[in-house]
């Protein structure tokens, strides 16, 4: 098991795309959040009034765009060795399948894990930097807010495994791609689009996930944190089995 | 150049048939569009389920008995939504649903004069600060407007026939929400509370005491101001509230290619797949060998997706919209209020088409980027990032230009009636710019491709 996570560890950090996923991903939270903290001000549908402004939730919401770099470079760990072939060297060397998805899956969620700590910190900083000069006041390092933001970490990670099963068991990269962000991005806006979409839209991975975030008007929301993070460990439980299961049984 | 492009074209076109993936994701494009068209036509027009109208507002008024004016100038507005009035109200009896008259200013609409749900005059482009000034002479009434209070300029007359001796007059608010909402596009204003800060209020003649009713039930958790007996100033806040009558919207044309965004993303993927496989499989060294002709061998492929895109797309439009017809009639979308659309209807076919083109533009775009990143996965991301993001920011900046700038500006070729910038539906009143726009991004993302492919080494 060891060599096969060294083997998969030393895949992941020399291929150039999905070595530098990690560093994008946080690169990317970071100037999306804060470009989110310096434009917000009290009075817009995100913040009607400094005192109800959920600021811990404004200055996490980078990670929408950052989760993009992470979620494709896990789709690409499996379904890259579709494409170049190494899937068949891969297996050769640890023919338990299972194992194989396994370290696949133990290598992702570290690196989703270490690129979602690094951003969170970061986000926290731009929140005390740049949050008193849009007229909110700083998140409190209170028990809320240490909530929200490893909740976010936690987010990345389990996202990222619903993108590993959605990879192992399309095995298409482009497929996996589009079906990913599609799930992650289209769907709550077609759910926007549909009479009672708000069923759909609530139970959409990034609306639910992302219900863990929220420390203020938590009944405005459409869902709650603990639901949404049932919905989405539903929704990476059933990525991964389906893509265990397609992986298992189908020769590559 | 040494083949001759039709040659090339035919290799392409080869090329795009026999891949399985290819043709599932075209058709399963065009599936998603009709499902989608499908699941939004049944959903009824829910904000007219009780009555034809919506007309709920806070008013602040008092009788009039026989002939007379009220005069007010609207000091200052606070609404979003470019059609929150703040304005006077001559009104049969304060309940909803009674026949009314208003004069008003709006954020984004200028002064307006309308009646009974279905009268709407333009007056001046102004906003507040306003004088605003409605008579009534036995049936008719006729708004007025002035700079200064001195100088009146009429802006029309309504008939109101049947209308009794003693009406209610007064001064009113509204901020719209939903009730502006196209069914299939959501309304992209925030609603806040709608506040009318009115001064220099004066009537004919000395009656019954002021009063304030919310009508139709557009109660506010603060109780409204106290009036004094003959209130000069007055300020009236509407926490959410309109006053509009059901009328065709073009839901009956948008139902069919609202969901064509769904359609979007597998078409992007093939677009930027179509050039990034041969890269990743090799193939693009064979092509260029056969083909040496770079920029021959990205146009061809240019025409081949395009030809392809624009035709299932097209019929996939066509088949959503005379599948949803007969569903939209069910649900209450039915003549004479949402009138029968036809095929031989310009506007209908400029959607139609339109939304192919936009579909097909969209593939090109991705075409190209894919040219430039060469890399799956990287083309396939960057373009459906580029596609989304800046609709996705859209509800929350507060203000329409994210959606009006990025790539998706060319849904403004979807537009029907639409005043205002929707969601999904930029450019308001403007149809090709937004298109135009796309043309932009997909010919600079073509052209970038082509230059890179002739310098690069495969």
């Amino acid at each position: 098991m060891r060599r096969a996570l060294r083997a998969e560890w030393t895949k992941w950090r020399t291929v150039p795309s999905t070595a530098l996923a990690p560093w994008l991903a946080v690169a990317l939270t970071l100037a999306a959040s804060a470009v989110v903290a310096a434009t917000a001000e009290p009075g817009t549908t995100v913040c009607p009034t400094a005192e109800t402004c959920d600021t811990v939730r404004l200055t996490l919401s980078g990670v929408q765009l950052g989760q993009v770099p992470v979620v494709v470079a896990a789709a690409l760990t499996v379904t890259g060795e579709y494409g170049t072939g190494l899937i068949g060297p891969t297996l050769t060397a640890v023919p338990r399948r299972l194992r194989v998805l396994t370290t696949k899956a133990v290598t992702v969620t570290a690196v989703a894990l270490a690129a979602g700590l690094l951003s969170v910190a970061g986000c926290l900083i731009i929140a005390r930097a740049l949050l008193p000069g849009s007229g909110l006041p700083v998140p409190p390092a209170d028990a809320t807010t240490w909530r929200a933001a490893l909740a976010t970490v936690l987010y990345l990670a389990l996202i990222t495994l619903v993108s590993l099963g959605i990879g192992a068991l399309l095995r298409n990269i482009a497929a996996a791609v589009t079906t990913v962000l599609g799930l992650l991005f289209l769907l709550p806006i077609l759910a926007r689009l549909l009479p009672n979409g708000h069923l759909l839209e609530k139970y959409a991975p990034t609306t639910a996930g992302l219900a863990l975030q929220t420390t203020k008007n938590l009944e405005a929301q459409l869902i709650s944190p603990s639901t949404g993070l049932t919905v989405l460990t539903a929704y990476a439980a059933a990525a991964t089995t389906l893509g265990a299961l397609r992986f298992h049984t189908h020769d590559p | 150049m040494m083949d001759g492009f039709p040659d090339v074209m035919r290799a392409e076109w080869t090329k795009f048939r026999s891949v399985p993936v290819y043709l599932g994701t075209l058709l399963g494009a065009a599936g998603l569009m009709v499902l989608f068209a499908v699941l939004i036509s049944s959903g009824s027009p829910g904000t007219y389920d009780q009555a034809p109208y919506v007309d709920r507002f806070r008013f602040t008024h008092r009788p009039l008995t026989g002939d007379g004016s009220i005069v007010a100038r609207v000091a200052g507005q606070r609404a979003d939504h470019p059609w929150a009035m703040a304005g006077v109200m001559i009104k049969e009896s304060a309940t909803a649903g009674a026949p009314y008259a208003v004069l008003a200013v709006t954020r984004g609409h200028g002064i307006r004069l309308q009646a009974r749900f279905t009268t709407d005059i333009a007056g001046s482009d102004h906003k507040a600060p306003h004088w605003l000034k409605l008579t009534r002479a036995g049936t008719v009434i006729t708004g007025y407007t002035s700079t200064d209070g001195s100088v009146w300029r009429p802006v029309g007359t309504v008939t109101m026939t049947g209308l009794p001796s003693t009406v209610e007059m007064g001064l009113f608010a509204t901020s719209p929400g939903a009730e502006r909402a196209v069914p299939m596009r959501p309304v992209l204003m925030r609603t806040r509370p709608g506040t009318a800060v009115f001064d220099n209020v004066s009537v004919t003649a000395p009656g019954p005491p002021w009063r304030t009713d919310d009508i139709g039930g557009a109660g506010s958790p603060e109780p409204p101001p106290p009036l004094g007996i003959e209130p000069t100033a007055v300020t009236v806040t509407t926490p959410a509230g309109d006053i509009i009558g059901q009328a065709d919207d073009g839901s009956r044309v948008i139902a069919a290619v609202a969901g064509s965004i769904a359609g979007l993303l597998p078409l992007l993927a093939l677009g930027s797949a179509f050039v990034t496989a041969e890269y990743e499989h090799g193939l693009i060294r064979t092509t260029f060998a056969a083909r040496p002709g770079r920029v021959q061998v990205l146009a061809a492929k240019a025409v081949v997706l395009a030809a392809t895109v624009f035709t299932t797309t097209l019929v996939a439009g066509l088949a959503a919209f005379l599948i949803t017809q007969p569903l939209l009639r069910l649900q209450g979308f039915r003549p004479p209020t949402y009138p029968d659309p036809s095929l031989a209807d310009p506007t209908v076919l400029r959607v139609l088409v339109g939304t192919a083109a936009f579909l097909t533009l969209g593939a090109v775009l991705a075409l190209g980027v894919g040219a430039i990143l060469r890399h799956t996965a990287a083309a396939v991301t960057t373009t459906i990032v580029l596609a989304m993001a800046p609709v996705l920011v859209t509800p929350m900046a507060g203000g329409p230009w994210p959606q009006r700038l990025g790539p998706l500006a060319g849904l403004s070729i979807q537009q029907i009636k639409e005043t205002d910038d929707a969601f999904l539906l930029p450019w308001a009143g403007r149809t090709w710019t937004g298109f135009t726009l796309l043309c932009a991004y997909a010919a600079f993302a073509f052209a970038g491709g082509c230059v890179l492919m002739r310098r690069r080494d495969p």
